[in-house]
């Protein structure tokens, strides 16, 4: 049995991979900022057989996290795998025209993550195993103009997984990176969907996959590593010139 | 998202070459094409909609016809409103959002020993699809239709009011949404009673006949052996071979364990056949060499028994651009043999001839649903590729057969049959009554124009 905790459960690709745990009999400890949204797909967790335990809180102010990993902790014994996936997309207009619409941003899809990684970190280090998941994002890999403070929040989140791969390494803890690119959920429903879109189940499955086999870094799906390296390896004397 | 459509947009320039993109909002036929129709494809039903009305709902988009489309309206596609609600394992009780696909619901409750009670010949609809349209399967003689086996479901109105609906509560608000085609409202949940098996696997049996005549001496005598009777049908060949086809009959077998079948279709057809593919002749060639094709009567997996098609993914690509229709329609017990007889006849002197021909003897159960298309007696369903005013004058002239014969056309397959078939088999004034105000699909415009 797996024990998971989850932060951001209620992402359409997340339920996915969570829908695959818990027909393994996982015991799952998942989070999310709406209630509703949450109870509905912990019921459906439970119903494909795990062991649940919902939580619905908004974990963007750090004052409450060292609370919020005891609790979860306590109910799961034991964490083997953390999968933390909340998130915002501010469009890039929005947070130029309104600074604190950028700053929310950074502190959900960074500052939180840090001080959560941390305790995280720690307590598998105490444990002596675990595996931590992180979304990051493609658009961490390259600063484009139409949402370079997203993909900034995400680059940054990106060298801190990292680093902290680097660091727990020797004590057998596994970090690993999951890049999506353009996944059809919520978050992308008014972009214009090219052929490049896959389905939530289908990265979610690609994700409980990547989790499984403890990758280092996985890009949803495998093509898109390969478009980021060209996208990564054009001089940036022809970059900025791009409308990307 | 509407801008989607808009011919500048680059993805659906690549859609336009390449068939790709995430999907598209289209029948299963490919005729008629829809035009003018916004998509939203929401995740949660708490959010707005943000196109106009007429709406319409859209599961997996296997509805062959016109009942699936809205001109000029809003599709909301359920897609993604698919959780697993409850499950009773003890008695095979399941609520579902009304979203969630036959196949996805199999791969869950077969380990548990449960089966659907009724199951169309894809696997790929929606539960809510399988309400709306009522659907039938092999095994009408001894189940009825789904929606015989619904406890309850919940409809989302346009003025916000959810329903709950059973036999006991609000019955006839129930009867008009089973079988409704969409048109009460959005079918957002439903619970279902599912039937227990011991096995994932079927006793099955393959028995070559001859004529129309063989085939119903085959079906009646198997009616009370077999759970699950349907015939494949010769549907192009005249002369000595007219009318012959496979029979095929199943029982759940008693052995075998409890798995689930694939997830995905094995193979995809990833583009659309040019449209010379099918034509009489090779249509004529496919429908011989089936019918040479060894037969095997063993213990075989539901899924071949039940989904043979489902292992091609978007078949429907073989017809070409120009798409195809399916006519289905059910002859009462009285008119008999001879009807199907005419029809099959008629396929074959005025069409290409059915690449897919399928017979059914269907029992006396009735279904709770005002417009259920099943009935006693015999269902035909024949494919044809579209072919502008050749296949207007063939579906005139199957629908003069099946309007003489007291029949009826299903309308989860109907493309373009005369619309006064629907005033005269069912009471259509008593199910306006139930019709959301907000809600319309093209068939249903079609059914009303007929009347102004």
């Amino acid at each position: 049995m797996k024990r998971i905790l989850v932060i951001g459960g209620t992402s359409a690709m997340i339920r996915e991979s969570l829908r695959m745990f818990a027909k393994e009999g996982s015991k799952i400890y998942i989070t999310g900022r709406t209630e509703n949204k949450l109870t509905s797909i912990a019921d459906e967790l439970k119903v494909l057989g795990a062991d649940v335990k919902e939580e619905c809180i908004d974990l963007d102010l750090s004052d409450e996290h060292l609370n919020f990993i005891k609790r979860a902790a306590e109910y799961l014994e034991k964490i083997d795998i953390a999968i933390l996936a909340h998130g915002i997309n501010i469009p890039q207009a929005e947070a130029d025209s309104n600074i604190e619409s950028g700053r929310k941003m950074i502190q959900t899809n960074f500052v939180s993550y840090v001080s959560l990684l941390t305790l995280i970190a720690n307590q598998m280090i105490e444990q002596g195993s675990g595996k931590i998941a992180a979304i990051v994002s493609v658009a961490g890999d390259r600063g484009r103009q139409s949402n370079f403070l997203y993909g900034a929040t995400k680059a940054a989140l990106d060298t801190y997984l990292s680093g902290l791969r680097n660091k727990l390494h020797k004590y057998g803890i596994k970090v690993i990176s999951i890049k999506p690119g353009y996944v059809d959920t919520p978050m992308t429903a008014s972009f214009p969907h090219n052929p490049l879109f896959t389905s939530a189940k289908e990265a979610g499955e690609l994700i409980f996959k990547a989790i499984s086999v403890e990758k280092d870094i996985v890009y949803i799906p495998w093509f898109w590593r390969w478009i980021l390296t060209i996208i990564k390896i054009i001089p940036e004397q022809i970059f900025k010139r791009m409308r990307l | 998202m509407s801008d989607l459509i808009s011919s500048n947009n680059p993805s659906s320039f690549l859609k336009k070459f390449f068939g790709a993109g995430i999907e598209s909002f289209e029948s299963w036929g490919r005729y008629p094409k829809v035009q003018n129709q916004n998509e939203f494809i929401p995740y949660w039903l708490n959010e707005a909609i943000p196109y106009s009305s007429p709406l319409l709902a859209y599961g997996l988009g296997r509805s062959y016809g016109d009942c699936c489309l809205c001109d000029n309206g809003t599709i909301i596609s359920t897609r993604n409103i698919n959780r697993l609600i409850s499950f009773d394992k003890e008695d095979g009780i399941i609520e579902c959002d009304a979203g969630i696909s036959f196949s996805d619901l199999l791969e869950f409750i077969v380990p548990h020993g449960w089966f659907l009670p009724v199951t169309p010949g894809t696997r790929f609809v929606t539960l809510g699809g399988a309400i709306a349209n009522d659907v039938h399967g092999k095994n009408h003689h001894r189940e009825g239709t789904f929606g015989r086996h619904i406890i309850e479901l919940e409809l989302l109105r346009s003025d916000c009011k959810s329903l709950i609906l059973s036999a006991g509560n609000n019955p006839e608000f129930f009867n008009a949404t089973i079988g409704g085609i969409g048109l009460t409202g959005l079918i957002t949940k439903a619970k279902i009673k599912l039937k227990k098996i011991h096995s994932a696997f079927i006793d099955a049996e393959t028995i070559r006949f001859g004529n129309l005549n063989d085939f119903d001496k085959l079906s009646r005598e198997s009616d009370s052996t077999h759970e699950y009777t349907v015939a494949w049908l010769d549907g192009s060949s005249r002369g000595k071979s007219f009318g012959r086809g496979h029979f095929i009959r199943g029982n759940h077998s008693e052995e075998g364990a409890l798995v689930p079948g694939k997830k995905n279709p094995s193979i995809t057809i990833p583009c659309d056949f040019p449209e010379f593919f099918l034509n009489r002749l090779s249509i004529r060639a496919f429908n011989e060499t089936y019918f040479r094709k060894p037969l095997a009567n063993s213990k075989i997996h539901y899924s071949p028994f039940f989904y043979p098609l489902d292992v091609l993914g978007k078949w429907n690509r073989i017809y070409g651009k120009r798409g195809f229709f399916q006519y289905q329609c059910v002859i009462p017990e009285t008119a008999g043999i001879p009807a199907i007889h005419d029809l099959l006849e008629t396929g074959i002197k005025l069409g290409t001839g059915s690449f897919l021909t399928v017979l059914k003897h269907f029992g006396e159960l009735k279904s709770p649903g005002m417009l259920s298309f099943p009935m006693k007696g015999y269902t035909i369903t024949m494919d044809f590729p579209f072919e502008k005013l050749k296949s207007i004058e063939l579906i005139k002239r199957l629908d003069a057969i099946t309007r003489s014969a007291g029949g009826r056309v299903y309308t989860a397959k109907d493309a373009g049959s005369a619309d006064d078939l629907y005033y005269s088999s069912f009471n259509i004034e008593k199910f306006e009554k139930f019709i959301d105000p907000a809600f319309s699909s093209n068939l249903w415009r079609r059914v009303k124009r007929s009347r102004v």
